[in-house]
This record gives C-alpha cells, sequence and structure tokens, in this order.
C-alpha cells in the first residue's frame, strides 16, 4: 500500500537485534529507537508544546478517544487537525481509540462490526467501527495512525476469546485499509492521492502470549504491506519473561525494512531491552504519571523525591541530566522538588520535564550506542548505574532476556 | 528595578503554574513575595531551607535578577485561628496552623537573605476591635525594633510595615518609624489607602502594596497615590479562573462602546472553540503568538493544566507591559491624562470569575 514515510536502516548492533534507523515522516525525520511521550488530550500535563520540543521530542501521541470527545471530529475538522489544535510542527501519532474504550469504559462491547458503548456524555450507546477509527485519525492529521484492533489482556485465560479477537483484528486490519485507501478530498491535482498517501497506517499484531497465534498473525498482517508495524496486547500486566518472548518472537518474523512498534511500553528496562530484541519504537504514560506522585527517573533509577531522605539533598535530580530542570545553571535541587512535590503544580511540571526528557535521552543515548556498535557496553553500564553496580539486583527477566540475544549482562 | 512595577505573589517560592524554564524564558516579572511561612513546616532550624548552605534564593532556585521579598505570611494569608501572642504569630504551613516566634522569624532572615524582608505583623483573622488595635499597634513596633537590630546587624534591607487601621490609631507607631526612618528600606502598606498620608520624613521611602488592588483602574489609582511596587494578586486570581486580562495602558478608544479588561474563556470556552485567533490579538506573548484561542478553550475543557500556564505567561505579559507603559506615561508627564484615557477606553470591572480553577 502506499505510504508517507521513508525508513532507513542506518546501524545493526552485531551482537544484539538492536538498530538503529531515520524514520521520515509527513511533519519531519526521527530517529529510531525512540521514545513517544503521550500528550492525551492534545498537550503534556503542564508543559507547553515548546518545552516537549525543546526536550528533543520531533514525535508524540495523542489518543483518538480523548480527541473525538473533546474537541470532537467536528472542531478538529475546523480547526485543520491536531497539530494546528496544539502548536505541534513535529510529527504526531494516535492510537485507534479502541483500547482507550475497552479499558475506560466498563460497558463496551466487542463485536465483528466494532466495539459498542455507551458515550460518557449522555450515556446513548455509540459503535466505534474500524472505519470511524480511520475517519477520526484522518480528521486529526496524525502522521502515523493505528488500526482499530480487538485487545485481550494477554493474561485472560480465554484462549479461544484470544484467537477470535487475533484473527478479527485481521478482518479490522482489512477494513481500515480499505478506509484509509479512500481519496483524500483535497485530491483534485492527483485524483489518486489517498489518505495513505499523506498518514501512515501501522497494523497491530495480536495473539497474547501465545506464539504460535502471533507467528499466524505477524505472516497474515505483513502480507498487508503496512508502512509500519506494532505488536500489541503486551504491557497488560503479563510476566516479563512472557513479554520479552512475543517481543523477540515477533521481530524474527518481521521484515527488516519497516518500523516496529511496542505499545504502551514504557519503564526505562523495558525500552532498553526491547530494543536489543529488535523493537524500535516505544509509548508510555508511565513517565508522566509517575512525575505526579513525585517520583524522578533517573540514570541511578527511579528516586521517590516525596521520601524524607530528599527533603535536605541539595543535588540535582540528575546529575547526568540535561534537562533545564537538572541543567548546572537552573540550581534547581531534590529538596525543592521535595518542597513543591504534590503541593504546587509547577513542581509537577518541572518532575514530568526531566522524566520526558530522561527518557528521550534514554533512546538517544540507546541509538547513539548502537551506532557505535557498543549496544552490550551501554546495557551493561546503564544497568549497573540503575543499581548502583549490584548485579545481585539485576532483574533475573532482563539478564534471562538479553542472553538470548547474546549479552550476558553479569559479566565484567 | 524600574517602577512602579509589580511583583508575584509566590505560593512555596514559585510563581503559581510556572516551572523555573517558563518562567526565565516566557515572563519578564520583576520579582516575588515569598512568606515564609511556606518554608517553615518543620520549625526554624530544623526545616530544609535552613539546612543548606545558601539563602532562600538558592533554595527556590529564583534567578539572581529577580527581586526577592520576604515577609513572615503569604500574600493573601489564610486566617489563622489561633491568636498572636506577644512574641508570636498563627501561621499556616502545609502540616497545618503553627505559632511563627517573632525572634525566629527575625534571626531567620541572616541566613535567608532577601532582597527586602517586611516587618512581622499582628493583624488578627477577626476584624480588630477597639480595645485589641492599641495591641496590634504595640506589638508591631516592638517587632519592627527587634527586627532592626538584628537586620541593621546583618545587612538585610528591611520595610515597615503599615497596619491596615486608622493613621490616627498608629500615630505613635508611625512615630517611631520616622525615628527609625535611616534604617529603614521602605514602606510595606497592608491598607494602600494610607500612602498619601505617610509623614514627611517617610516620604522619601519606596512604598509596596500588599493588599490587592483588584483591578487595573485601582492599579492606577495607586500609582496616582504614591505606590511603587504592588503584589497584585487579582491577576493571578485571573489565571486560576480561567481570564485571560486583555488591557493596555493607556488603551485605544473604540469608535463605540468601550473594551473589556478581560475574557472569562472559561465561559466562553463553547463559542471560542473553532476560533483560531489568538488569545488577544497583537499580544507579543508566547500564549498569543504560538497558540490560538481553539487550544486554550480545548485544553480548559478538557481540565489540561498547560491551560492555566499559558493564560499565566499571557497575564503575566499584560502587567508586565501595563506596567511598562504606566512608566513611560509618568515619564513623559502624561499620566493624568491617559489615566482619564484608560477609563473611557475600558470596562469598569473585570468578568466575575466563574471558573473552577486547575485544582
Ligand atoms: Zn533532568
Ligand atoms: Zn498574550
Amino acid at each position: 500500500m502506499p505510504s508517507a514515510l521513508a525508513f532507513e536502516l542506518v546501524a545493526k548492533c552485531s551482537t544484539t537485534k538492536a538498530r538503529a534507523s531515520v524514520l521520515r515522516l509527513p511533519h519531519g525525520p526521527i530517529e529510531t529507537p525512540i521514545f513517544m511521550p503521550v500528550a492525551t488530550q492534545a498537550a503534556l500535563k503542564g508543559l507547553t508544546p515548546e518545552q516537549l520540543e525543546a526536550a528533543g521530542c520531533r514525535l508524540c501521541l495523542n489518543n483518538t478517544y480523548h480527541l473525538g470527545l473533546k474537541p470532537g471530529q467536528a472542531v478538529l475538522e475546523a480547526v485543520g487537525g491536531a497539530h494546528k489544535l496544539q502548536g505541534w510542527r513535529h510529527n504526531i501519532l494516535t492510537d485507534s481509540g479502541g483500547f482507550q474504550m475497552v479499558s475506560l469504559l466498563e460497558l463496551a462491547t466487542v463485536t465483528e462490526n466494532g466495539v459498542e458503548f455507551l458515550s460518557p456524555h449522555d450515556g446513548t450507546p455509540m459503535l466505534l467501527t474500524p472505519e470511524h477509527s480511520i475517519d477520526l485519525q484522518h480528521s486529526i492529521g496524525s502522521d502515523i495512525i493505528m488500526q482499530l484492533d480487538d485487545v485481550i489482556a494477554t493474561t485472560s485465560p480465554d484462549e479461544a476469546r484470544m484467537r477470535d479477537a487475533m484473527y478479527r483484528s485481521i478482518r479490522w486490519l482489512d477494513r481500515c485499509i480499505a478506509e484509509h485507501l479512500k481519496p483524500h478530498p483535497s485530491s483534485s491535482s492527483s485524483p489518486t492521492e489517498t489518505y495513505a498517501h499523506r498518514q501512515n497506517l501501522f497494523c497491530i499484531i495480536q495473539g497474547g502470549l501465545d506464539l504460535s497465534l502471533r507467528t499466524e498473525c505477524c505472516e497474515e498482517m505483513v502480507k498487508r504491506d503496512t508502512p509500519g508495524i506494532a505488536i500489541g496486547g503486551l504491557s497488560g500486566g503479563e510476566e516479563k519473561e512472557k513479554y520479552c518472548a512475543v517481543v523477540n518472537h515477533c521481530t524474527n518474523l518481521l521484515p527488516e525494512g519497516k518500523p516496529r512498534y511496542v505499545m504502551g511500553v514504557g519503564y526505562p528496562e523495558d525500552l532498553i531491552v526491547s530494543v536489543a530484541l529488535g523493537a524500535d519504537m516505544f509509548d508510555c504514560v508511565w513517565g508522566t504519571r509517575t512525575a505526579r506522585f513525585g517520583n524522578a527517573i533517573t540514570s541511578r533509577g527511579v528516586l521517590k523525591l516525596r521520601n524524607a531522605q530528599y527533603a535536605n539533598d541539595f543535588s540535582p535530580v540528575d546529575p547526568d541530566c540535561k534537562c533545564p530542570v537538572c541543567a548546572p545553571g537552573m540550581g534547581i535541587t531534590k529538596a525543592f522538588i521535595h518542597h513543591l512535590a504534590a503541593k504546587e503544580t509547577a513542581g509537577a511540571h518541572m518532575l514530568t520535564l526531566h522524566n520526558v526528557s530522561y527518557l528521550l535521552n534514554l533512546m538517544n543515548e540507546a541509538r547513539k550506542a548502537v551506532v557505535r556498535d557498543e549496544y552490550p557496553k551501554f546495557l551493561r553500564e546503564t544497568f549497573g548505574k540503575w543499581y548502583q553496580g549490584d548485579k545481585a539486583k539485576f532483574p533475573k527477566w532482563a539478564v534471562d532476556a538479553l542472553r538470548g540475544v547474546g549479552v550476558d549482562l553479569l559479566a565484567e | 528595578m524600574d517602577t512602579p512595577t509589580f511583583i508575584a505573589p509566590s505560593s512555596r517560592g514559585v510563581v503559581p503554574h510556572l516551572s523555573m524554564d517558563n518562567l526565565r524564558d516566557h515572563t519578564d516579572i520583576s520579582g516575588a513575595y515569598v512568606a515564609l511561612e511556606d518554608f517553615v513546616e518543620k520549625g526554624i532550624p530544623h526545616s530544609p531551607v535552613f539546612q543548606q548552605p545558601g539563602p532562600l534564593r538558592s533554595f527556590t532556585s529564583q534567578p539572581s535578577s529577580s527581586f526577592m521579598v520576604l515577609g513572615a505570611r503569604r500574600c493573601p494569608p489564610v486566617p489563622a485561628p489561633a491568636i498572636n501572642t506577644d512574641h508570636s504569630i498563627s501561621i499556616l504551613t502545609s502540616m497545618g496552623f503553627r505559632e511563627l516566634e517573632v525572634n525566629d522569624f527575625i534571626s531567620s532572615t541572616a541566613q535567608l537573605q532577601p532582597d527586602v524582608v517586611i516587618g512581622m505583623v499582628d493583624i488578627p483573622a477577626a476584624r480588630a476591635g477597639k480595645n485589641r488595635v492599641p495591641k496590634m499597634v504595640d506589638r508591631t513596633e516592638l517587632w519592627l525594633e527587634a527586627l532592626l537590630r538584628e537586620t541593621s546587624s546583618n545587612g538585610t534591607p528591611t520595610f515597615a510595615p503599615i497596619l491596615p487601621v486608622e493613621l490616627e490609631l498608629q500615630t505613635l507607631y508611625l512615630q517611631s518609624i520616622e525615628d527609625n526612618a535611616e534604617q529603614l528600606a521602605g514602606l510595606a502598606f497592608y491598607d494602600s489607602m494610607l500612602v498619601p498620608d505617610m509623614p514627611a520624613a517617610l516620604q522619601g521611602l519606596p512604598r509596596l502594596a500588599l493588599d490587592d488592588a483588584g483591578d487595573p483602574r485601582k492599579l492606577l489609582q495607586g500609582v496616582a497615590r504614591g505606590v511603587d511596587v504592588f503584589t497584585a494578586v487579582f491577576a493571578l486570581e485571573a489565571t486560576d479562573a480561567g481570564i485571560e486580562l486583555e488591557f493596555e495602558f493607556p488603551g485605544t478608544p473604540l469608535e463605540q462602546g468601550v473594551r473589556p479588561l478581560g475574557r472569562d474563556m472559561w465561559a466562553e470556552r463553547e463559542e471560542m472553540k473553532t476560533d483560531t485567533r489568538p488569545m488577544v490579538e497583537g499580544c507579543s506573548c508566547y500564549a498569543c503568538t504560538r497558540h490560538h484561542r481553539a487550544y486554550l478553550c480545548h485544553l480548559l475543557s478538557a481540565k489540561e493544566m498547560t491551560a492555566w500556564v499559558l493564560l499565566q505567561i499571557h497575564n503575566s505579559h499584560i502587567m508586565e507591559r501595563f506596567f511598562a507603559a504606566v512608566r513611560e506615561s509618568i515619564a513623559r508627564g502624561t499620566f493624568e491624562e491617559d489615566c482619564r484615557t484608560f477609563d473611557r477606553v475600558y470596562e469598569e470591572k473585570l468578568p466575575e470569575k466563574s471558573g473552577e480553577g486547575p485544582r
């Protein structure tokens, strides 16, 4: 199918499956591996778009479900899409809205036609079909749009339901593609220009933790030739070993020349292990959410800055970080953030800015290590710092997963 | 610092909603009023601000260019239930109400090194009766004298507080301020109506208004009375209520009708939801040059905190521009005439607050 991106592999790790690439999107190039901050309702919790830009973000998420409710499709159409709404010059990725509906609305039910739910406004029954999801994402104008998929928690014991969901996700992909291949209304100059020439539809591999289902889904979806591929249905509380097995399994089956996006993943350890397993793109709300609880993600691990031990700690949040909060000229200390945490929104804004900057930079550092072909060394050093050199504390799942791709995290 | 101007009443050392990078990059606020009660939940000297080697400015990572005024209580203070004593006042910390010893307040100035400290006042939570006023005046006088003994040796510029009671009731206190005039750096008014009535010996001192003007007309009246620095709480309250300020000084008359002083974005968020004009056309602030009304309305509807960040940046900018224009007007010698123009151009009042605020 047509696409509006170009994916250029820049380097591959000679030990692990990690890759570095340049992904050229309609609103400029991005470099992978990449962390994508989640600006759910067209804003990242108290930050301005300019702060996000200054932190180095060139691709952020908006949630289709939320934008569909507020400001709504009519307003999005009137202002000319989500980029214009939020004054964002760079790229946007949107989800399909289906997952948020199923997870946020108790009464959402999935039928072959789509996701049925009761309007949170007035309780009237509504239906999100694959076609409507794509149509809404066309109005949003995001650079990367996601298919509507049937998401079942990986922890669900219902194998038959899992199988059905996988097959339904393939059928829904076909409906999404058909909708996406419609002519773009402003394509008068070239009557054959479709939405697919302007926005990139990614498929979503489903199949729970069952590797044979994942194989079948990968094979079927790869045939559809979408510009990018997501691995979905994870980050739902499954065991980390199983998560890694699924990612590792899928990346083995996916074409090398397309970006791979693991949805909803964002703990620092998950990010750098998943990169080693061959994934390129990640998003997660955890970094911003945890900031609002006073937690800083740092090169020395996650610090709960609301704890009394930080009340008199006059060092920067993360001495290795170059964000505006940690920059030496600013003079902001852990003690000051502790003083503000949960009491002043400005404190949460600053910690949000730091955490997002940390995760963006973590992926930049990972990328540089892949380009230098030193990714195994980067993994050992980063884990070493997080756990203050105490290898006994390294999580077993990470050690095992990395051993599977040729890295002994415990080696000197 | 060029006057007349305003300083921001800070909360726990920050200008509400503004991260330090936004404060630096998008505002030009001259200074901040900081309350000691925001920093002493563990008492003096156990609270963190006293555990660090530097002054208050470094604890709150304020840029050195920002003028920092320290007082005991917030501006405006939350009424405290306990009664003040001869040697302490009742304050509100993040861990509840407690006592602040006058001596602790005084001794803290040596380390905190604000640009200005305001003498502690005895202002009861309830309206002071006939018998209470003399006690207020006596205590405030004694506390100021004690403070001056400390600050004259540690070098902290000190403003004498002027109580919000009739001038005749604080005559003796004013007398003692006059006696100490050489040691004083300025006067801080809890009721800025009293500014013109100061004795001649105190006329040369800078005057800070701690009462809220409430709207720009009253700021102008304050300037006319001789106030140099305002705390302008109303601008912050407008931000919290989702109101964007849009007055200039002296303002350009309309052919017909009057201009609004501000607009309640919260109330008008439905009408403006597809309006891609800047919040205030021609405004050069970050919020107006990079974003539009439709985004503000969306953020307010969605209760996204970024709404209040953008409003605060804009409202601060309006206040900065307003005072800059007032200073120019005074320098030109057209202030009185410009005030009459402002009176004609603008509506009487700011919009009523209808928004719920960010929290
Ligand atoms: Zn940082
Ligand atoms: Zn503005």
